[in-house]
Order: structure tokens, then C-alpha cells, then sequence
């Protein structure tokens, strides 16, 4: 059985599917606010990819077959948004070092396919456009941390985006190189909003 | 930290982002760029040799340079870190023995006789 009913509104006590079951979100295509719409991952190697620029640059990681580096490595995930009103949360961890006292460092999600438009750029809370810092770490020989970077943002669109993680430090050397072996994901989750 | 990284910054090189560890020039001049400027915060990287301010040559004259000089530097480091561990010995308040401050010197006299943590003989502790 197949077709459309098309009404202003539609009152019923209950709905059941053909096999007398009841029917979930997914069959009624119905999205409540919070919920889980959309989602991607993508491994990267946390390695390979240092920097002293004090503005931003893209984050690589490095070919784990050797030195040599290839345009996909970058730090990025492509995500196709459901609803252009979504609500978009992009994670991923590194472990990483900054070997100047007094030296800092933030990140930022930026859209590679839209100019690389910025991430919360306009959000009212926190450091415009940046999402996630982290700081010195004794030397460069000292001690490495985790680093846990997380934006949210509003899709604002349905074409595909290139949700690429950029950094600037604002002294000394951020390095991610601490193993050639370290495997790490990048994932966006959309919420219905 | 690797040792290009380390090289970059023992030349004095600032601005810079290196994708990669290189061990050749074509890998260098493929993975190193300068950031010459920035645009609403994005860096503005230049793939230009001409304007990396370096050259690989100086780049992996330097590299071989720290990689040579490592061994001491851990020689050294460990070293510190004893002198240091008997620091106390020595403070305003107390008079050290003759052989804690022979123990003292022989650590600080201790690049004359070893070049490596694999080579040295530390001297006995008090």
C-alpha cells in the first residue's frame, strides 16, 4: 500500500504500522529537537604536523606510510548537513606540545568549502572564532598532553562541508609529531533543532 | 618535538608550518611554507623557496648538528639532575663533608671523561 494524505491537520488516537507494530522517528520521519539526525567519522594520524604561526594555518596529519604527505591528510572531516537549521558538534582529540613558556595556542573549525568561514565566529559566548586553547607544557622535551577540541555551530546549509580543524600559537612550537603510529578520529554529530 | 622542527627553530626561523617530517629538499620545499602575512586570521603561506628565509642545506646542516650533539645533551641532563637531587648539602645552614662536595664536583667534571649516557661511569654517592 503507498500514497500521500495531504490535510491541514491530521487528529488520529493512534497510528500502527501494517504489521500492527508501532512505528519509530525513523518510520514517521519525524525529528524532535535534541535529536540525533546525521552523523560521520573519519581517522586521521595525530603526527607530522608542526608550526610557529601566530595565525591561522590547517592542521595535517602525517602519512603513516612514510614522509610523504598527501592532500587528504588534512585535519578534516566532510559532512553533508540534513537541515540547513541543524545543529552541528565537530570532536576530536590531540596529543600534543608547545614548548615556549608563556606561549598558547587555539583552534578553530573552519569551512574549507565556504571560503573557510570560521566557526562561531558570531556566537555570543566564549572567544570569537576560536573554540578550543590549550597552553605551555614545561619544554620540548616535557610532558605531552590530550587535547580535546569540540565546536558547535548552526549548519546554515544542505551542501556538503569541508569541516577543516585550523591553529595558531602565539609563541614558541606547537608540535602533534609525538608518534608516527597514533591514530585518531574526527567526528560531527547533527542535531535536530 | 622533531628534529626539523628543532632545526627551524635553532636557526631562528619564525612563521612557519611544516606538514610532515622531510628528508629530502623536494620533501622540504613540499611540506615547509612560510607564512609571509594573514588575511581576516587565516595565514597567508607562501610555497615560494625564495621566500622561506632558509634553505634545506641550512636546514639539515643544522638537523645533523643536534642529532650530534644529543648524546651530551642527555649526558648533560642527567648530570643536572643529580647535582640537583643534593642540592641541600649545600644550603646557608650546613657544612658539606668533603666527599659530598667531591661528588658534587666530579658530576660537573663528568663531560671530561664521558660522551654518552652509554659510555659514562657515574661516581659513587656519598
Amino acid at each position: 500500500m503507498s500514497g500521500i494524505i495531504q490535510a491541514t491537520n491530521l487528529q488520529v488516537t493512534n497510528v500502527k504500522k501494517l504489521d500492527g507494530s508501532a512505528p519509530t522517528l525513523a518510520d514517521l520521519s519525524i525529528s524532535h529537537a535534541g535529536t540525533v539526525v546525521g552523523f560521520a567519522k573519519k581517522n586521521v594520524m595525530n603526527c607530522g604536523f608542526s608550526t610557529t604561526s601566530s595565525s591561522l594555518v590547517d592542521v595535517t596529519a602525517a602519512d603513516v606510510s612514510g614522509n610523504t604527505r598527501t592532500n587528504d591528510r588534512k585535519w578534516y572531516i566532510d559532512y553533508t548537513p540534513k537541515f540547513s537549521d541543524s545543529i552541528l558538534v565537530w570532536e576530536t582529540d590531540m596529543f600534543l606540545n608547545d614548548n615556549n613558556n608563556g606561549g598558547y595556542f587555539r583552534f578553530a573549525i573552519v569551512d574549507a568549502n565556504n571560503s573557510n568561514a570560521i566557526w562561531d565566529e558570531a556566537q555570543p559566548t566564549g572567544n570569537p572564532s576560536y573554540i578550543s586553547a590549550g597552553g605551555y607544557n614545561r619544554d620540548d622535551e616535557g610532558v605531552w598532553y590530550n587535547h580535546h577540541i569540540r565546536g558547535c555551530n548552526v549548519s546554515g546549509t544542505t551542501n556538503t562541508m569541508r569541516l577543516q580543524l585550523r591553529v595558531l600559537i602565539t609563541s614558541g612550537t606547537l608540535s602533534n609529531d609525538w608518534s608516527q603510529s597514533d591514530h585518531r578520529v574526527i567526528t560531527v554529530t547533527e542535531y535536530k533543532q | 618535538m622533531r628534529t626539523i622542527a628543532k632545526a627551524l627553530n635553532a636557526l631562528g626561523i619564525k612563521e612557519w608550518v611544516l606538514r610532515g617530517e622531510p628528508t629530502t629538499e623536494a620533501e622540504f620545499n613540499d611540506m615547509f611554507r612560510k607564512v609571509t602575512g594573514s588575511k581576516n586570521g587565516s595565514a597567508i603561506e607562501s610555497d615560494k623557496t625564495s621566500e622561506f628565509g632558509v634553505t634545506w642545506k641550512q636546514v639539515s646542516d643544522k638537523k645533523k648538528a643536534l642529532e650530534d650533539a644529543e648524546p651530551m645533551r642527555l649526558l648533560r641532563r642527567e648530570r643536572d639532575k643529580l647535582i640537583a637531587e643534593t642540592d641541600w648539602w649545600v644550603l646557608p645552614d650546613r657544612t658539606p663533608t668533603d666527599a659530598q662536595k667531591k661528588y658534587r664536583q666530579d658530576l660537573r667534571d663528568i663531560t671530561k671523561s664521558a660522551t654518552s649516557l652509554d659510555d659514562v661511569t657515574w661516581p659513587s654517592k656519598p
